[in-house]
């Protein structure tokens, strides 16, 4: 699991690999939790320089976690408790860096002039969306149509909650891992309608 | 972290203090890390609604549709989603869960699919099976620069002024069927003299205006404001793009139902680029007739 891991490019790979091995001990004592927080912490990094606005963001995640890495490496010492500050510090010098980068500056030029211009696929996306509320068991697809519907989302959502008995966070979280759900199922089915 | 908070983070105006210590934390709790996703998909949900404010459209479009830096630190051009294209998916994919969820007796009215495989039309299809698609074609004068547009492509659009060539068709129970669709085209000036008429069935639950633009007229975002008779805003849209169809430049704007009274309506539209001044791209009066 912890080779799947490993930057596929770049430098060395057996170094990589060393490199690698200390951020998942700094990340969980436990191997394998540790390979599964570092697959969280990646997710979350790609959210992180989404946010500020990388169009790139996988690539500059891996970036940022390889150099995590290659930092603990070279002596860098990081608390357990501090790895969401230090690795948004890498993460940020790598999102700058690839602002200079000419060719992401290109990327950037690109999307900057994109008229506002948009494929009239909404019939096709609400198709879609129908065919994958379908296939959702009956509970979720109620949870997803009541949550997300007309109203006052804070009462209708506090309401469901408690139907459910369970807290409007653990609600929310639901309703956002089905809404992630549906998301993929509609671009699916948009790319390649039935 | 409460949930006005990540919404300030999102729109861009956290301090970038608080945001510095949110980016942490939401790099060390996946449960973080999912209520600001959670809430930002609130937040595509009020922007296709029209439940932002004016200040938080304005945020909400800088930051997701803008193709300029924003928000705090880095800029905020791209999105969760990665750049236009998640923004345009995710929104598109909001849009649809709104409609969807907007139908009467939605909760148990979506489709399931057939024994064939072949996905039934729920029941609350029918009245809008039944409410007519119309199309106008209004006759107006084209903007000063409509020089570009053929004669013959004008007259395609734009009959005699102040007629409205209605036509009405039953839907043949597509997939979806439009509410009511209005083809509009723009005037220079609000005394132009060209008139649509619309006629709103008490079941149409919106009213698409389709407005034709100049080809030239390529803007960043297009707003669309709605005068009522009594000269309040009845509606407002902003943040909207236009679609290409075939040759033409349409801007599409989705008006509820509610928002139109009998009466003559004014219909303004305006075009904007990132941190520029709106301009003003035309006028059209619409007199809308609400059908019992």
């Amino acid at each position: 699991m912890v080779d799947e891991l490993l930057p596929k490019r770049g430098r060395d790979w057996a170094l990589a690999a060393l490199d690698l091995e200390r951020l998942l001990l700094l990340l969980d004592d436990d191997r394998d939790h540790a390979a599964r927080t570092y697959e969280y912490l990646r997710h979350r990094t790609i959210g992180l320089l989404r946010w500020w606005g990388a169009s790139n963001g996988e690539d500059l995640a891996d970036l940022t976690l390889d150099r995590v890495a290659r930092k603990l490496s070279e002596g860098a010492e990081v608390p357990r408790d501090s790895v969401g500050a230090y690795v948004r510090g890498v993460a940020r010098m790598v999102f700058y860096e690839s602002r200079r980068d000419p060719h992401v500056q290109a990327d950037i030029v690109a999307l900057t002039v994109l008229p506002a211009v948009v494929d009239d696929g909404e019939s096709q996306t609400l198709a879609s969306l129908d065919r994958c509320l379908a296939a959702l068991a009956e509970a979720e697809r109620q949870l997803v149509l009541r949550y997300y519907g007309e109203g006052k989302a804070k009462q209708v959502r506090s309401q469901l909650a408690a139907e459910l008995g369970v807290s409007a966070t653990a609600l929310r979280i639901r309703a956002y891992r089905l809404r992630e759900r549906l998301e993929r199922c509609v671009e699916a089915g948009v790319e390649a309608p039935r | 972290m409460t949930d006005l908070e990540l919404r300030a983070y999102l729109l861009g105006h956290a301090s970038d203090g608080s945001a510095a210590r949110l980016e942490e934390q939401l790099l060390e709790d996946e449960d973080l890390f999912a209520a600001l996703r959670s809430t930002e998909d609130d937040l595509f949900d009020d922007y296709v609604r029209n439940r932002l404010t004016p200040a938080e459209r304005a945020q909400f479009v800088a930051r997701y549709q803008g193709g300029h830096e924003g928000g705090h630190e880095g800029g905020h051009e791209g999105g969760h989603e990665g750049g236009h294209e998640g923004n345009s998916r995710r929104l598109a994919f909001a849009r649809a869960l709104a409609e969807r969820t907007a139908a009467p007796a939605t909760a148990s009215s979506v489709n399931t699919a057939s024994p064939s495989g072949t996905p039934r039309m729920g029941r609350y299809w029918l009245p809008l099976a039944m409410a007519a698609t119309v199309v106008m074609a209004v006759g107006g004068l084209m903007l000063s620069r409509a020089g570009d547009v053929s004669p013959d492509d004008r007259a395609a659009v734009s009959p005699e002024p102040g007629v409205a060539a209605t036509t009405a068709t039953p839907a043949p129970t597509p997939a979806i069927v439009p509410p009511l669709v209005a083809t509009l085209v723009l005037g220079v000036s609000r005394s132009a003299g060209n008139v649509a008429v619309i006629e709103v069935p008490a079941s149409t639950p919106a009213v698409e205006l389709r407005v034709r633009l100049n080809p030239a007229d390529r803007f960043a975002q297009y707003g669309v404001e709605l005068r009522s008779p009594a000269n309040v805003i009845a509606w407002r849209g902003d943040g909207l793009m236009a679609v290409t169809e075939g040759q033409e430049l349409v801007l599409v704007a989705r008006v509820p139902a509610d928002a139109l009274t009998t009466g003559m309506h004014e219909v303004s539209v305006f075009g904007a680029h990132a941190n520029a001044t709106p301009e003003m791209l035309g006028f059209v009066t619409v007199q809308v007739s609400r059908i019992p």
